[in-house]
């Protein structure tokens, strides 16, 4: 499901479109204008609040950092949120060479190596340099070339009416779709999106797509297992 | 918040006038009853002159056998036309402005000129002559005005030869249109019969600018003068007395009997009602044309014409047509509608009330100054059968409260595929937004049925025969924009019919 079906469905669930209305095609519908601008909303909020708390498969892939002879700093992929996993680091493919993060960080670096900004040689840590993109820099600085893997969990966030909503399949669209849905009611309506975790439905739906997103049979017991 | 569209144009103010009215617009119809906003009937093209010049007149006999025969008098030339095909009749002056009157007796009809330099023409179904009008060393006979009251042929504002009288009125001898007589004053001795012709000046000396019927008691109009009916029964005592001193019609054509009612503009563009009390010499007129004072206020004089089948008046002003929907007078709500056709230039030189070539059913047919034959009540796809005709209905200010979304849902029916546009002026933000709402065609589908060959299951289920004509459907739509009010304005521009039963809100 992309980004407008997710749209279509919201705007579904909630009646706006019925009787002789057709589905949207495209984000510039005049018609419906106004519902499109919330419905986009309450997917890209739902869509936000889901990955920042859980990790979902979609998020996963990998990326390269191509060391350069005396550059300490290297910027990220533009797509990337963080590192996966716990112990981040970068490898190099044939597995002869790690480089984690170095504990403390740039903080704690700067107290123990006072050259750690030019001293070059076979870079062991990498450590967060904080400026206005996400980047990282390399301990020691890089006196030679090596291409770097590393996994990191990527943006996963839509803008185009194309773009695929971040799950594996159908179901799990259509569950976080009705999620959404329930979020464009409360703001539609202009309910106390406060009390939207309270709602059955939202709940339901969101415990419909934990559920659908594990990897293994949900517990078995008598009724629902919200999560 | 549901709203209709059952009443007209109300330009008084932009907020508190009845929730059904609309504070502008135009090309939408109106009818006791309905609430749906409907565009008006197309403007169908029924043919054009020859010379493709000037309409200056539209005329019908129809003879007691059923036959029937049109005049149209258009530049130069006077036509005889068949709803297909015209026929030279002679000369017209291209300067006239022909009016007629039928004189039923001699199964024909007389046509004067309200601007007196052609003469009076007669038509009696093969000839279309000069009236011969017995009037002593007179060769030249014009006439403003004509009708038929009380057995005898009635001429207004009259000219011999180059003598123009435009306070006189001439009765032709009983029974008998074609002696007049300019030299004997209606009321005075010297009569022997009562029914010999006779002439009557305008009591007030002022041009006579209006000539008709009431209650069948006849009513004349002098210029910037007032309203006089004619009392008596014969030569010798028929006289004017004063019928209304409170005012009288502007213009040359501003006068119209609509059946139950005569209207009239007069000085400010003000449409008034002779029908306005039951006392017959204590008439204190209305003015009906409050709801419209904007539209009408510059307005010099204009044509006026009754269609009595769909029960419209049409006062012609200029590039549009104001209508008065006569059903709605009782409502207490505005019955004005305004037509327009941009796409046609509209600018009517002539109309008339008459039947179609085909049918006895009555129509009014306009010609303008390309020699274009329209019918005010076409059947065609858009004006022409081939221009778009834009509807358009401004709805009085409604009160959102700083809604943060609206939204609401069309209703409609299924007709012609076109398109609805909802613009919103916002109040406070000041801003301007739209919705276009399509609204669908009706589909072709005959509907199946449980039956034959056709069984329940498979493709075929009871009500899946899609949207016949006609089937009320509804289409939603969300505005952006807020405020504490909005103007919100209804366009469609379509050359296909289409009917919105209500928008709820």
């Amino acid at each position: 499901m992309d980004y407008l079906g997710a749209v279509n469905r919201i705007l579904i669930n909630n009646f706006i479109l019925k009787g002789d209305d057709d589905l949207v095609n495209t984000f510039n519908d005049n018609q419906h204008e106004a519902t499109i601008r919330v419905a986009q909303n309450a997917i890209t909020t739902e869509l936000n609040n889901f990955v920042s708390a859980f990790h979902v498969d979609y998020e996963k892939t990998t990326g390269t950092l191509t060391t350069v002879v005396g550059q300490r700093t290297y910027s990220l992929p533009t797509d990337f949120v963080r590192f996966f996993g716990d112990s981040p680091y970068l490898y190099l493919p044939d597995e002869t060479y790690r480089v984690y993060e170095y504990q403390g960080g740039e903080n704690r670096l700067r107290q123990q190596d006072y050259t750690y900004l030019t001293t070059e040689g076979r870079e062991s840590y990498w450590y967060w340099d904080s400026t206005i993109t996400k980047k990282i820099a390399l301990y020691n600085v890089p006196d030679a070339v090596y291409t770097y893997s590393f996994e990191y969990e990527r943006d996963v966030s839509v803008s185009n009416s194309t773009d695929i909503l971040p799950f594996h399949t159908e179901s799990e669209a259509q569950a976080f779709a009705d999620m959404a849905s329930r979020r464009f009611k409360f703001m539609v309506e202009e309910l106390n999106v406060s009390t939207l975790e309270q709602d059955a439905d939202y709940t339901f739906n969101r415990s419909t797509l934990m559920n659908l997103m594990r990897y293994r049979e949900p517990n078995k017991r008598y009724g629902k297992r919200y999560l | 918040m549901r709203l209709t569209f059952g009443a007209g144009i109300n330009e008084l103010n932009d907020i508190a006038i009845d929730p059904t009215e609309a504070i502008a617009g135009y090309n939408f119809e109106l009818g006791l009853g309905n609430n749906k906003l409907k565009p008006r009937s197309p403007f169908d093209l029924l043919g054009t002159t020859p010379n493709a010049s000037q309409i200056t007149g539209i005329h019908q006999l129809i003879e007691r056998n059923g036959t029937k025969s049109t005049i149209i008098m258009a530049g130069t030339s006077a036509y005889k036309w068949d709803g297909a095909s015209f026929t030279s009749l002679g000369t017209a002056n291209a300067n006239s402005e022909y009016h007629s009157f039928d004189w039923d007796l001699d199964q024909t009809i007389l046509i004067t000129d309200r601007n007196q330099v052609d003469v009076i023409r007669e038509w009696d179904g093969t000839t279309l002559s000069n009236l011969t009008h017995g009037i002593t060393g007179v060769t030249s006979f014009y006439a403003k005005y004509g009708i038929v009251s009380n057995g005898r042929a009635v001429l207004a504002n009259v000219k011999t030869d180059t003598t123009t009288n435009p306070h006189m009125i001439v009765f032709s001898a009983f029974e008998n249109r074609q002696s007049f007589d300019t030299s004997a004053r209606g009321g005075s001795g010297g009569f022997s019969t009562g029914d010999e012709a006779f002439y009557l000046l305008s009591p007030d000396m002022k041009p006579i600018n209006g000539l008709t019927l009431f209650k069948n008691i006849l009513i004349c109009s002098t210029e910037d003068g007032q309203l006089f009916k004619l009392v008596g029964n014969d030569a010798t005592n028929y006289q004017w007395v004063d019928f209304y001193s409170g005012s009288a019609a502007i213009g040359v054509n501003s006068m119209v009997n609509a059946g139950n009612d005569v209207y009239y503009m007069r000085q400010g563009g003000v449409i008034e009602s002779l029908k306005s009390t039951d006392t017959f010499g204590d008439v204190g007129t209305d003015d009906i044309s409050l709801p419209v004072r904007d539209t009408v206020k510059d307005s010099t004089g204009t044509r006026i014409v009754y269609d009595q089948t769909n029960r419209k008046i049409f006062f012609f002003l200029g590039s549009e047509v104001l209508v008065l929907f006569k059903d709605l007078l009782s409502t207490g709500k505005s019955p004005f509608s305004i037509y327009k056709a941009d796409d046609l230039t509209l600018n009517p030189s002539a109309a008339a009330y008459i039947e179609y070539q085909t049918s006895t059913d009555k129509t009014v047919m306009w010609g303008d100054v390309q020699g274009r034959i329209f019918d005010m009540n076409g059947t065609g796809k858009g004006d022409a059968g081939q221009y778009a005709i834009e509807t358009k209905r401004k709805l009085a200010l409604q009160d959102v409260n700083y809604k943060s979304l609206i939204k609401g849902r069309v209703f409609y029916r299924r007709k012609g595929t076109c398109e609805l546009s909802i613009d919103y002026e916002w109040g406070d933000e000041r801003s301007l937004s739209g919705n276009v709402v399509p609204l669908k065609a009706s589909s072709s589908d005959t509907g199946s049925y449980f039956g034959g060959g056709v069984y329940f299951g498979g493709n075929f289920y009871f009500g899946g025969a899609g949207a016949s004509d006609g089937t009320p459907v509804s289409q939603g739509f969300s505005a952006v924009g807020k405020g504490t009010s909005v103007f919100v304005t209804l366009t469609v521009n379509t050359s296909e019919d289409f009917a919105i039963d209500y928008i709820e809100v």
